[in-house]
C-alpha cells in the first residue's frame, strides 16, 4: 500500500514541514494506513540514530584534549595545497623576505625560526578575593585590577629578555615590564632565565586602564629591546587594524605570546 | 603602599559567554576559554563521529583530533556565529579521512560497524532487542553513502538546522533535503518490516 502524501511524513519527522500543514497531515496519517506505517516506521529510526541520554555525554575526552592541548601534542594537519602550488608558495616567500620596513631598529618578520613562539608564554595573576596568593585572571579583568605576570621562557628557547605590554582599542599603551614611568628614560627589557617552571615577577602593576579589549603581550628576544623602539612598531600595528586582529608585532627574531583581555568597568 | 586587588570574574563566567567570544580568547592564547568550548561541544563531534563510524572507539578518536585541530588552527576560524556547523565540517572531513585509511588497513576495516550485543543476564527481554535495533540502524546508517549519512547524522545527531546542514556539507538545502529522504528511504527498506510479531 502506498500514498502520495508519505514525503511529508518524512519532512514531518525531520522537522523540515511547513507549521501551516501539521494539523492536516496529522489528520491524515490517523485515517491513511501507508501513511501511518512510515510515520512509525519512520519515527523508529530516526530514535535509533538518536543518542540516547548520557549516551554521548563525555567529560572525560574533554580532559583528555586540555592535557593534549597543554603538551602541545596536536595531530598532522592535511595538506592543504596541490604539490603544484608549493614553488609558487616559496617564490611568494622569498619576494616577501626582501621588503623591507620603515628603518625604526626593527626588521619585519619573515622566515627564521619555525615556530618562534613555541618556547615561551606568560600569564597573569592577581590577588584571590580572600588575600590568599594569586590566581589567574579570567576572561575578564576590572580597569583597576593590578596584575602579576609569570614568564616561562623554557630551556629550549634562545631568548633571554623580555617585555611584557599591553595595548588597547585607543591605542594607548600600557607597560607592566620593564617599569615606565619617566617619559625621558627608555628603558629596556628585563632578563629572563630559561627554565622549566615559571618565573613569577614581583610586582604587582596596576594602570588605569580603559573598558574594551586589551591585548597583553609577551616579548622575548635574544637581546635588549627598548620601550621606544617597540612602542613605534606598536602603533605602527594598529593603524587601521582591530585590537582583535592582531596576532603578533612585527618584529624579527622574537617569541611572543599574545593574551586577549576584556577589562570591564569598575564597579 | 600595597595595591587594592579584587576578583571580578573568573571560569564560571567564560562558561557564559558566546562560542565566538571564547573563540576569541582563544585565539589570544586563552586555554581555558577553549576547554569551555570542548566540553560544550562533545556531545556535538563525538556523537557525530561515533554515528559516522558506528564505532565508539574511532569515533572517539575522530572527535578528539578535531577538537586539537580546531584548537592548532584556531586563527582560521572567522566569527559568525556558526561554529557548531564549522565542527561538524571538522568532524567529516576527518571521518572520511580515517575512513579511507580504514578501508586500506584491514584490521581497522573489521573495526568498522562491528556490533557487540551485550545480553547480560536479567535483561528485560525488550530492553535487549531495542539495543541490538539500535545497533543494527547505527550499523546501516555508517554504510550508507556519504552524503545521505552526513545529512542523516547532521539532523538526528548533530541537530542542525537544513541551512547549517547545507554549510556543514556545502550542498544546497534542496540537496540536504532529499539526501536525507533517500536515507531514511533506504533505512525503511532495511529495518521497515518484520520489527513487529
Amino acid at each position: 500500500v502506498t500514498c502520495a502524501r508519505t514525503s511529508e511524513v518524512v519532512e514531518r519527522i525531520t522537522g523540515t514541514i511547513d507549521p501551516d500543514r501539521i494539523a492536516d497531515l496529522d489528520r491524515h496519517v490517523e485515517a491513511c494506513p501507508a501513511c501511518r506505517a512510515a510515520r512509525e516506521e519512520l519515527d523508529a529510526i530516526a530514535s535509533r540514530i538518536r543518542p540516547l541520554p548520557g549516551e554521548i555525554d563525555e567529560r572525560e575526552l574533554a580532559r583528555d584534549v586540555a592535557t593534549l592541548i597543554r603538551l602541545e601534542k596536536l595531530p598532522e594537519r592535511p595538506r592543504r595545497w596541490p604539490y603544484a602550488v608549493a614553488p609558487l608558495a616559496v617564490a611568494a616567500a622569498i619576494a616577501i623576505a626582501f621588503v623591507r620596513p620603515p628603518d625604526d631598529g626593527f626588521t619585519a618578520r619573515a622566515g627564521g625560526e619555525a615556530e618562534p613562539d613555541r618556547w615561551v608564554s606568560i600569564e597573569a595573576h592577581r590577588a584571590k578575593k580572600d588575600g590568599a596568593g594569586y590566581e589567574n585572571v579570567g576572561a575578564d579583568i576590572a580597569a583597576s585590577d593590578a596584575l602579576v605576570f609569570s614568564v616561562l621562557n623554557r630551556p629550549e628557547s634562545p631568548h633571554r629578555y623580555a617585555m611584557i605590554l599591553a595595548f588597547d582599542e585607543r591605542g594607548e599603551i600600557y607597560w607592566y615590564h620593564p617599569a615606565y614611568v619617566d617619559a625621558a628614560a627608555n628603558p629596556r627589557s628585563i632578563e629572563v632565565p630559561a627554565a622549566r617552571d615559571p618565573t613569577t615577577l614581583a610586582d604587582a602593576v596596576r594602570h588605569p586602564l580603559a573598558p574594551g579589549w586589551l591585548c597583553v603581550v609577551g616579548l622575548f628576544s635574544k637581546r635588549p629591546l627598548d620601550v621606544v623602539s617597540v612602542e613605534a612598531v606598536v602603533k605602527r600595528t594598529l593603524a587601521g587594524r582591530r585590537i582583535t586582529e592582531i596576532e603578533r608585532l612585527a618584529i624579527d627574531d622574537t617569541g611572543q605570546h599574545r593574551i586577549l583581555l576584556r577589562v570591564e568597568a569598575d564597579r | 603602599m600595597a595595591p587594592e586587588l579584587r576578583l571580578v570574574r573568573g571560569e564560571d563566567d567564560l562558561a557564559s559567554l558566546a562560542d565566538d567570544d571564547l573563540m576569541l580568547l582563544a585565539k589570544g592564547g586563552r586555554r581555558d576559554a577553549f576547554e569551555v568550548l570542548v566540553v560544550r561541544h562533545t556531545s556535538l563531534v563525538l556523537g557525530t563521529a561515533v554515528r559516522f563510524f558506528g564505532d565508539r572507539n574511532l569515533g572517539r578518536e575522530v572527535a578528539q583530533d578535531v577538537f586539537l585541530m580546531l584548537w592548532a588552527e584556531r586563527d582560521r576560524y572567522r566569527a559568525g556565529g556558526k561554529l557548531r556547523s564549522f565542527l561538524v565540517t571538522m568532524t567529516f572531513n576527518r571521518c572520511r579521512m580515517v575512513a579511507r585509511k580504514a578501508r586500506s588497513d584491514r584490521r581497522k576495516e573489521e573495526r568498522l560497524g562491528v556490533v557487540e550485543i551485550t545480553t547480560e543476564g536479567g535483561t528485560p527481554l525488550d530492553a535487549v532487542l531495542e539495543e541490538s535495533r539500535r545497533r543494527e540502524v547505527q550499523r546501516e546508517l555508517a554504510r550508507l553513502p556519504d552524503p545521505m549519512k552526513e545529512a542523516l547524522i547532521a539532523r538526528f545527531v548533530s541537530d542542525l538546522s537544513m541551512e547549517e546542514i547545507a554549510r556543514a556539507t556545502s550542498k544546497p538545502v534542496g540537496t540536504v533535503k532529499s539526501n536525507i529522504f533517500r536515507g531514511l528511504e533506504r533505512l525503511r527498506k532495511v529495518f521497515g518490516k518484520g520489527e513487529r510479531p
